[in-house]
């Protein structure tokens, strides 16, 4: 460093100094004498000035929207339980609609089931409002479309022909009856027949003497014919035709003398004479008599025959 | 009887029966979902087909508890998936001895039962296999946790709503949502340098 004008040149911290106005008062006076009458320090004076003006003016730049968020949520913040409930209100709004507010980005989760068609309504029009308006938002769209293209062509992948063998060796099957719900109508009936015919000795004898008991009245009646020889066919028939007819004849004349003599028919009678007198009544009494019996028979069905008796032997809860 | 138009529960009605008939019909029906699903979660054929067919016995063994109001495939799915996870558990315990028998008596023997162990994922088959599932997708789908592996399959593949994976899985429907998210990140992750 060389001395001119009384003093050195100044240094670079001494020009800083005086042009931040942070030289003590005792050098100030010295250091602007020394500037006034050296050129080479005036004009070193001159360029630090012109830098620290431009320093200056420089412009503040703001960090993206995110930024004190993403911070924030790093940082080892004691939160009061108000301002924790107050965060996850929010965060459950946020959520809810699939973006945080205009501008804001929907994250990976949201864009996933954008694609998947999840989104609908007026949470989807936000997001592809967003998209339509953000390069980032919609490459990120497209390449969760290339990744659930690309799974939804994963093919399922066959086992070795030989599987079902190798499966069906090493289960147990039990035993099985003969399949009644596969057997056609007619076998199962010469089954059921076949389940009548006795199985003992002691049994077939006494199918035996049931049969016996027809078949011999049939061999006394023969017998009986071809013993009478004035007897005919025709003249028998003819017989059991009349005494047939007079018998039945006879029962229709005392049931119906019986059924008229009945109190109850007197009853039937003045009920019918009633209906043919107020017929909407009388349509009306049918109805419920009749669901009174549809009613009646149902309760009867179900408490008699029990479909689960059968069928529940299948269904194992 | 025409085995194939029947639904799913009149076939199980009948397997419940012991039909041989209704069991071979089922496992046409569901060999490939489940054999697939095994197979990308253990990634070893011949193993997946073991696992596969155990699953398989297992449900017909159990068909007597198998309860008709729940969907035949999800029942049948929770088993598969269980058998392999369990593999899966066993074959990470038994990763610990790659680094050689815990019952070597010195050096060279517990570096001979190592060099065993891994020479055994160099098998023609295992060569065949690579090719299987050698897709970059199919790579990058092996790397995942087998519970998100679980799910993607069950989701991508099969096409499962989230509440049936839900309910395989026995997991909450939020968990679900999760696992898939968080597992389509990271195949997203995993593909980009390809995709790039």
């Amino acid at each position: 460093m060389t001395e001119e004008h009384g003093r050195p040149h100044l240094s670079a911290e001494e020009v800083q100094a005086l042009l931040e106005g942070r030289l003590p008062d005792r050098e100030q006076g010295a250091i602007r004498a020394h500037v006034d009458a050296c050129a080479r320090c005036a004009s070193e004076v001159q360029a630090w000035q012109t830098l620290m003006e431009e320093l200056n003016e420089l412009p503040a730049l703001a960090p993206s929207e995110l930024f004190a968020e993403r911070v924030m949520a790093q940082a080892p913040v004691k939160k009061s339980l108000l301002s924790r409930t107050w965060s996850r209100l929010r965060e459950g709004r946020r959520t809810a609609s699939g973006t945080t507010a205009a501008g804001r980005h929907p994250g990976p989760a949201i864009l996933q089931e954008y694609v998947e068609g999840f989104v609908s309504g007026r949470r989807r029009a936000r997001v592809e409002a967003h998209l339509a308006a953000c390069d980032a938002c919609r490459d990120e769209t497209e390449e969760w479309d290339a990744i659930f293209l690309g799974l939804s062509s994963l093919p399922r992948l066959a086992p070795s022909s030989s599987f079902t063998d190798e499966v069906m060796a090493r289960v147990r099957l039990p035993a099985v009856a003969p399949a009644a719900t596969e057997a056609p109508v007619w076998t199962r009936a010469l089954e059921a027949a076949a389940g009548l015919l006795p199985s003992t000795s002691r049994g077939w004898t006494l199918a035996g003497a049931f049969a016996a008991v027809p078949a011999t009245a049939i061999v006394a009646a023969v017998a009986f014919l071809l013993t009478h020889p004035l007897l005919t066919v025709t003249d028998l028939t003819a017989f059991v035709w009349w005494r047939g007819a007079e018998l039945l004849s006879g029962g229709f004349a005392w049931a119906g003398g019986w059924a008229l003599d009945q109190a109850v028919t007197h009853h039937l009678l003045g009920v019918g004479q009633l209906a043919l007198n107020a017929p909407g009544a009388a349509a009306a009494t049918l109805v419920a008599a009749w669901a009174l019996t549809a009613g009646a028979l149902w309760v009867l069905y179900r408490n008699l025959y029990r479909p689960s008796d059968t069928a529940a032997s299948h269904v194992h809860a | 009887m025409d085995y194939s138009s029947l639904d799913d529960r009149k076939l199980i009605e009948l397997a419940q029966e012991g039909r041989e008939r209704a069991f071979r019909e089922i496992l046409e029906r569901f060999q490939r979902p489940v054999f697939s699903l095994v197979f990308r979660m253990i990634r070893n054929r011949e193993q997946a087909e073991d696992l596969a067919q155990e699953a398989f016995v297992k449900a017909f063994h159990a068909l007597d508890s198998y309860d008709p109001d729940y969907k035949f495939s999800n029942w049948l799915f929770k088993i598969a998936n269980n058998v392999a996870i369990d593999h899966l558990r066993k074959r990470e315990l038994d990763t610990v001895s790659i680094h050689g028998s815990e019952h070597a008596a010195d050096g060279e023997e517990e570096e001979r039962t190592r060099i065993a162990l891994e020479s055994g994922d160099e098998s023609p088959e295992a060569y065949a296999e690579s090719r299987e599932l050698g897709g970059q997708i199919e790579l990058a789908i092996g790397k995942l946790r087998p519970e998100y592996r679980t799910a993607v399959i069950l989701r991508h593949v099969e096409g499962y709503a989230y509440d049936e994976i839900a309910d395989v899985m026995e997991l909450p429907l939020g968990t679900v949502k999760t696992y898939l998210h968080r597992a389509r990140a990271e195949l997203k992750e995993a593909l980009a340098p390809v995709a790039g």
